[in-house]
């Protein structure tokens, strides 16, 4: 029995398959496109920001751990490194951090929730609620980090 | 003659359905899930709880902090966790560039490399600090 497949009903296939820049909305990301901001509905930038926030977390992972080699090299070197590292100007690198953690953290849960199928269709509901829940917690702990309480 | 995709049959050997792609992106969600924990548990530790008595600054108290057993456990965990999530993600922007299949077997082979000796390092660090205290 001879069946079609359907590729011709399919919107934007066309467009999707295409490389370069996203020209419209709702029709995909090119293979190396995910990071061009330009023609992007929400979902896409909060895709974009999960990476490139991914991407400074796997930065920050590697650079945590050189730093705590200094450990190894004894008790001054270590309590050197910490005296630099609690000037305001690092404070507020720990606070740029504090943001790609629940940035990452909060949009990963949005889209574990709905690419598993358990809240498949509340996308924008639940980036607004946790951009509420992140916003709150990034103001509590710039204000913990930076000697605010 | 053409034929509608279907979806892929679950069987004994592979009960959920779905290529390498699928199944690491699955590992990254649960990695995830078990990060949340662990990331909260590491950073109440660290820098919330701890500071109540002073903070977990000077050399001295991080050697008291990581001989502990418990925190020495849910510390290599975290270093587990964290990379295995790190790397999967990494792979995921990788593989996203358009790279052939031998290229993808590369990368591949080459985040397992990585994974392997940033844990074995971390254990290596946190072993030797242990030692220390």
């Amino acid at each position: 029995m001879s069946q079609t497949t359907g590729t011709d009903r399919i919107p934007g296939l066309e467009e999707r398959a295409r490389r370069g820049p996203v020209l419209r909305k709702g029709v995909g990301v090119s293979p190396s496109g995910w990071f061009d901001p330009r023609g992007r509905t929400i979902g896409s930038w909060a895709f974009a920001a999960n990476r490139i926030t991914g991407l400074g977390l796997v930065f920050y992972l590697y650079l945590h751990l050189g730093v705590l080699t200094m450990l190894l090299a004894g008790e001054s070197m270590w309590n050197d490194f910490i005296e630099l590292a609690t000037n305001t100007v690092f404070l507020l690198l720990d606070v740029l951090l504090i943001f790609g953690i629940l940035f990452h953290g909060l949009n990963g849960v949005r889209v574990a929730l709905v690419g598993t199928g358990i809240v498949p269709d509340r996308q924008k509901a639940l980036f607004w609620a946790f951009t509420v829940i992140g916003t709150l917690l990034l103001v509590y702990a710039a204000f913990h980090v930076l000697g605010g309480e | 003659m053409d034929v509608a995709p279907t979806r892929p049959v679950p069987t004994k050997r592979r009960p959920i359905p779905g290529g390498k792609s699928v199944r690491v992106w699955r590992w990254t969600v649960i990695t995830g899930v078990a990060l949340l924990v662990l990331l909260v548990v590491h950073m109440i530790a660290h820098h919330f709880v701890v500071e109540a008595v002073g903070g977990l600054r000077s050399y001295q108290q991080v050697l008291e902090y990581i001989s502990s057993p418990l925190i020495f456990t849910i510390e290599c965990f975290f270093l587990v966790t964290v990379t295995a999530h790190a790397l999967m993600g990494l792979r995921a922007v990788l593989f996203d560039m358009g790279f052939g299949g031998r290229a993808r077997r590369r990368i591949d082979l080459g985040l397992w490399v990585l994974g392997i000796a940033t844990v074995a390092y971390g254990f290596f660090l946190v072993g030797t600090l242990a030692s220390r205290a």
